[in-house]
């Protein structure tokens, strides 16, 4: 990342314009963006009746902030919101300790049923949710779980972080793959065996895929939808998606549109917030750390 | 290797095991719903009524279903093609050295993760309005007075309309897998070919696609795993059920799962198991090619 | 050191994830007694806690757990949580005593579950009970009563009575030809005559193709499978699509488009464009929908705005009249498996009858279930009150049009396309043709 400080210290005319081209396309397309999402901030201070007049980005009477309150107003979003912490954060730990390790195995050695594993987890992935869903659930109501709420909660982490298993190691695969073997050579030639190997060397320097995935990953689960409806089907397990996914839809049957925004906007808030974080503090550090 | 044995399974059981829980019968499960006639997902074996491959032919001999396949197809090729080549040029741009980087990523990103319901409501209220829409708008100040009037969410043209607001979304999360795999290579190559002489789009030619492969990779299975599981965004511009223009097999197997519409029709969960089924073998299909195409053991850096 | 940085976060996210967990696991230990307790109802609403619907529940609700002292788990599910989840948790033999939705999802799609219900219901249909409604019910639970009604609704051309005086139109139009001159004087005003969101359009085309061969006969058309025994027994007429009456009311909208008579977005509205950019406004006369329109219209439409209403119109020489017409209601039902069956029933009182039914009418702009708020309906929905009491026919959901789903999403389209004029009939008839497998 030497390269980046060069930037920052000095400005360099030449080199910018030879950039330009590049400029010019991502701040058209950053610009698309802003006036797409800027319309969805707009129309969640509006009217539903300005809305449909096309007059969103006018305001023709005023800001109306009163759908935010309206939309809080349905009260339990604090329920939602450390149900989905909870739920997110502890899963995508826990896919980070279990799918590492299988990826890197996955893609570093040549062993019977390596190809038969890889495919049976890229086929998992193209079976549809409700076949998955459906069944487990029969499977879980059976064993007597549902009326316990501590015991939900363990399971439907258990299961989000089952179902996401194959995704997160599909996508690790290449990034161990691609890692040079020189480390390892280098680690066995001085005696490090080689579960330490992955642990010291190999895992940090997976670092970007490990946390883009955990990105995808952290957003699978804040916005999963019909796994939460099907097992968290009580007030109190309830996730933000399914909560507010119910809200959204009573706005669009009382044909509050701007209501709806509002709501939109509470959803997003906090994926956007973790987002920036995640991504500016995170990713911003590992690739200086990996190569500095 | 031998030496390894212990590592390889002690790595791989817990997300093997775990792996086995969660989808071992339910898979099982669907494969055998495929062959019955099965009133809901929920129902128990005993109510089941074999029909052998009676499923498999009867979506071979639907003419909806053709057209929700070629539908996928459509989007996965097309969409495809659009979306890497942007999220790949966006990713190249960013990590050519410009200002403000992080700004730029965050915000290509972002409509990722706005609801997708918000999103299609934007689209389909504002966007392609033909009477306020931003796009009519847009065409109108470039003097397309004629393109303009066009109904984009009518049936000829809501295809289009829906795969371009779909693309849009997705581009964001393909260019960050791209940048991962672009950061990853070494700066030295970069400076050693500046030294030599070559340009950027030189170095792109011949420095980062070929160091790419393995990122190729994982892009296409990502993009035909959302493809295949694709269908919030055709319900979102449907109307009650499905619209021949916009129809894919997962809607078509939801409308045989929960029923389509206010209507109350007949459900067949064995036949939606059978769609299941037959997009779950074009995913492994597509992965098995990839992995014979693009080898990239032979990658090294 | 940036490494040591992320494990830190790790563990720190670790750490304080395991604290929420047990934090929540401890609030909740408390509240877990009661939901297997047995002595608690659990209700399981087809409503979003934001609509007017469920906050009037909710009172209802609350009166009752104060004047009975049993308490009520109401969770609001919303409509599609409702259809994707019930039928799940009620296979899986959860704890719900009460659920609704439609008529027919819950008596036909998920009607393994609801318990009979006739005795004890006896009373309270003499006393309060709304025949139609009743009726209704019995027929889609195989004719026995399994559910009771609420929030009754109708389809109809809902129509902007200033528009139509702006036009010189006197009365609503009650036949084709009255329709025809009703469009062209609207036409000749510079209004737009008929708008829709392609949503209800099939529910359109049920009543226009059923105005010329009855339900029956729209099922044998789209070849329904529920009815393809009785076409065979030859207890009902098969009609298909080269019957010179289907070509006859195809012509019909070919010509009303050809007139100009739809708007030009016909094709290109996706609910809610029609209903709120060309409806609302004032910029469309008529519009097709179902009774729920006001209630979602409250916000977009201007306050002074006059509601009109009218059956779809009747044709020369058909088979039904504007007395058949699409009605029906969401209705609550008891599971057979509980064992709170008298208070589930208690409350389904409170929710359906009386003081509750009437806020509904107030506060959601509903049609009332309760025979003694029969005067209660909204002034916006007066025009639909008349429809509502003619109507001695009732047609299934969008007259059974719907009924097959390979056909439905080629049928939609192409009624869209024929409106919007893009499509002639002839074309129209050839593909739904093939689509519906003839």
């Amino acid at each position: 990342m030497a390269k980046e400080n060069k930037i920052k210290t000095k400005f360099n005319l030449k080199k910018e314009l030879k950039l330009a081209p590049g400029y010019i396309i991502i701040i058209l397309w950053t610009l698309f963006i802003f006036v797409l999402l800027g319309w969805i901030l707009a129309a969640s201070m509006s009217t539903t009746a300005d809305i449909f007049a096309g007059d969103a980005l006018k305001f023709p009477t005023g800001l109306h902030f009163e759908n935010y309150i309206q939309a809080w107003g349905s009260g339990g979003v604090q329920t939602f919101f450390m149900n989905s912490l909870l739920y997110s954060l502890v899963s995508c730990v826990l896919l980070v300790l279990i799918c590492a390790p299988a990826a890197y195995v996955l893609a570093r050695f040549t062993f019977l049923g390596n190809k038969i594993i890889q495919t049976s987890f890229v086929s998992a992935m193209g079976v549809p949710i409700t076949m998955i869903v459906l069944p487990l659930f029969g499977v879980v109501a059976n064993m007597g779980i549902l009326n316990n709420i501590s015991a939900s909660k363990v399971t439907l982490i258990f299961l989000y972080v089952g179902i996401n298993i194959p995704y997160t190691i599909i996508f690790l695969l290449t990034f161990f793959a691609n890692l040079s073997r020189t480390y390892e050579e280098a680690a066995a030639i001085d005696g490090c065996p080689p579960s330490k190997t992955f642990w010291k060397i190999m895992f940090p320097m997976a670092q970007s895929g490990i946390v883009t995935v955990t990105i995808f990953n952290f957003i699978n689960i804040w916005n999963e939808y019909f796994l939460s409806l099907i097992f968290a089907n009580n007030d109190q397990l309830r996730p933000v998606a399914v909560g507010l996914y119910g809200m959204l839809e009573s706005m669009q049957y009382t044909g509050n549109w701007a209501g709806m925004f509002a709501a939109v906007m509470i959803v997003f808030l906090p994926t956007f917030i973790l987002y920036l974080f995640l991504s500016e503090k995170i990713i911003g550090g590992i690739t200086g750390g990996i190569k500095g | 290797m031998k030496r390894n044995k212990g590592m390889i399974i002690g790595f791989l059981a817990p997300a093997v095991i775990m792996f086995l829980l969660v989808f071992l019968y339910p898979i099982c499960r669907t494969v055998a719903m495929s062959f019955f006639k099965i009133d809901a997902v929920t129902s128990t074996a005993d109510t089941w009524q074999f029909v052998g491959i009676g499923n498999y032919q009867k979506l071979f001999t639907t003419d909806i279903f053709k057209t929700a396949m070629f539908n996928i197809g459509r989007i996965w090729l097309l969409g495809g093609i659009i979306v890497l080549v942007l999220s790949l040029l966006f990713g190249v741009i960013l990590t050519s050295g410009i200002r403000g980087k992080k700004f730029f990523r965050a915000i290509i990103y972002l409509p990722n993760i706005v609801s997708a319901v918000a999103l299609a409501t934007m689209w389909k209220q504002y966007v392609f309005s033909p009477k306020f829409g931003l796009l009519k708008g847009i065409l109108d100040t470039l003097g397309f007075h004629e393109l303009a009037k066009t109904q984009w969410l009518a049936p000829e043209n809501v295809f289009w309309a829906l795969l371009f607001a779909y693309c849009f979304g997705m581009v964001g999360y393909h260019m960050l897998i791209w940048m991962s795999g672009i950061e990853r290579i070494s700066p030295e190559y970069y400076e050693a070919a500046t030294i030599d002489g070559s340009n950027k789009i030189q170095q792109f030619r011949y420095i980062t696609l070929p160091l790419l492969k393995g990122v190729f990779k994982t892009n296409i299975t990502m993009w035909s795993i959302s493809t295949a599981a694709f269908f919030v965004w055709s319900q979102l511009f449907s109307s009650v059920t499905a619209n021949k223009a916009t129809i894919v097999p997962a809607q078509y197997m939801y409308m045989n799962t929960f029923g389509g519409g206010n209507a109350v029709t007949e459900r067949n969960a064995g036949y939606a198991a059978a769609i299941g089924i037959i997009l779950c073998l074009c995913i492994v299909i597509i992965f098995t090619v990839c992995n014979a195409v693009i080898k990239d053991d032979d990658l090294e850096f | 050191m940036k490494r040591k940085l992320i494990s830190a976060l790790l563990c720190a996210a670790m750490v304080g994830t395991m604290l929420i967990g047990c934090g929540g696991g401890g609030d909740s230990k408390s509240s877990d007694g009661g939901s297997d307790g047995g002595n608690k109802l659990v209700y399981w609403a087809m409503w979003s806690e934001e609509e007017p619907q469920a906050k009037i529940i909710q009172e209802a609700v609350e009166k009752y757990t104060a004047d009975t002292g049993v308490e009520v788990d109401v969770q609001f599910k919303g409509r599609t949580g409702q259809r994707e989840g019930i039928e799940a948790a009620l296979g899986a033999k959860q704890n719900i005593d009460i659920f609704d939705e439609s008529a027919d999802r819950v008596n036909r799609a998920w009607g393994a579950y609801p318990m009979d219900i006739e005795e004890m219901a006896k009373d309270y249909e003499a006393e309060h009970g709304n025949e139609l409604l009743f009726k209704i019910c019995r027929e889609t639970a195989g004719g026995t009563l399994k559910s009771i009604p609420y929030q009754p609704y109708i389809y109809g051309f809902f129509y902007n009575k200033a528009l139509f005086k702006e036009a010189g139109i006197d009365a609503a139009p009650k036949t084709w030809e009255e329709l025809d001159a009703a469009c062209a004087k609207l036409k000749e005003a510079g209004i737009t005559p008929i708008t829709g969101d392609t949503a209800y359009q099939n529910n359109a085309f049920g009543h226009h193709m059923a105005r010329f061969v009855g339900q029956d006969g729209v099922k044998t058309l789209v070849n329904d499978p529920a009815v393809a025994e009785k076409v065979e027994s030859g207890e009902i007429e098969d009609i298909t699509w080269d019957d010179p009456k289907v070509a006859e009311a195809v012509k019909a909208i070919e010509d009303f488009a050809s007139k100009g008579y739809y708007s030009e977005n016909m094709s290109a509205n996706v609910y809610p464009a029609g209903q709120n950019q060309e409806f609302a406004p004032g910029e469309a006369a008529m519009i097709w929908c179902g009774s729920w329109l006001p209630n979602e219209l409250k916000n977009a439409v201007a306050e002074d705005f006059e509601w009109g209403f009218f059956c779809y119109p009747s044709v020369p020489g058909g088979v039904d009249d504007e007395t058949a017409n699409n009605v029906g209601a969401q209705v609550l039902a008891i599971n057979k498996d509980s064992k709170m069956a008298k208070e589930a029933f208690e409350l389904i009182t409170y929710i359906t009858a009386g003081e509750f039914d009437k806020k509904m009418t107030e506060e959601a702009m509903c049609i009332p279930t309760d025979k003694a708020n029969g005067d209660a309906w909204p002034a916006e929905l007066a025009g639909a009150k008349e429809g509502f009491d003619s109507t001695v026919t009732f047609y299934d959901e969008a007259v059974g049009a719907e009924t097959n789903v390979d056909l439905t999403p080629v049928l939609n389209e192409s009624v869209c396309k024929l409106m919007a004029g893009t499509m002639t009939a002839d074309e129209f008839i050839s593909a739904c043709k093939a689509a519906s497998g003839e």
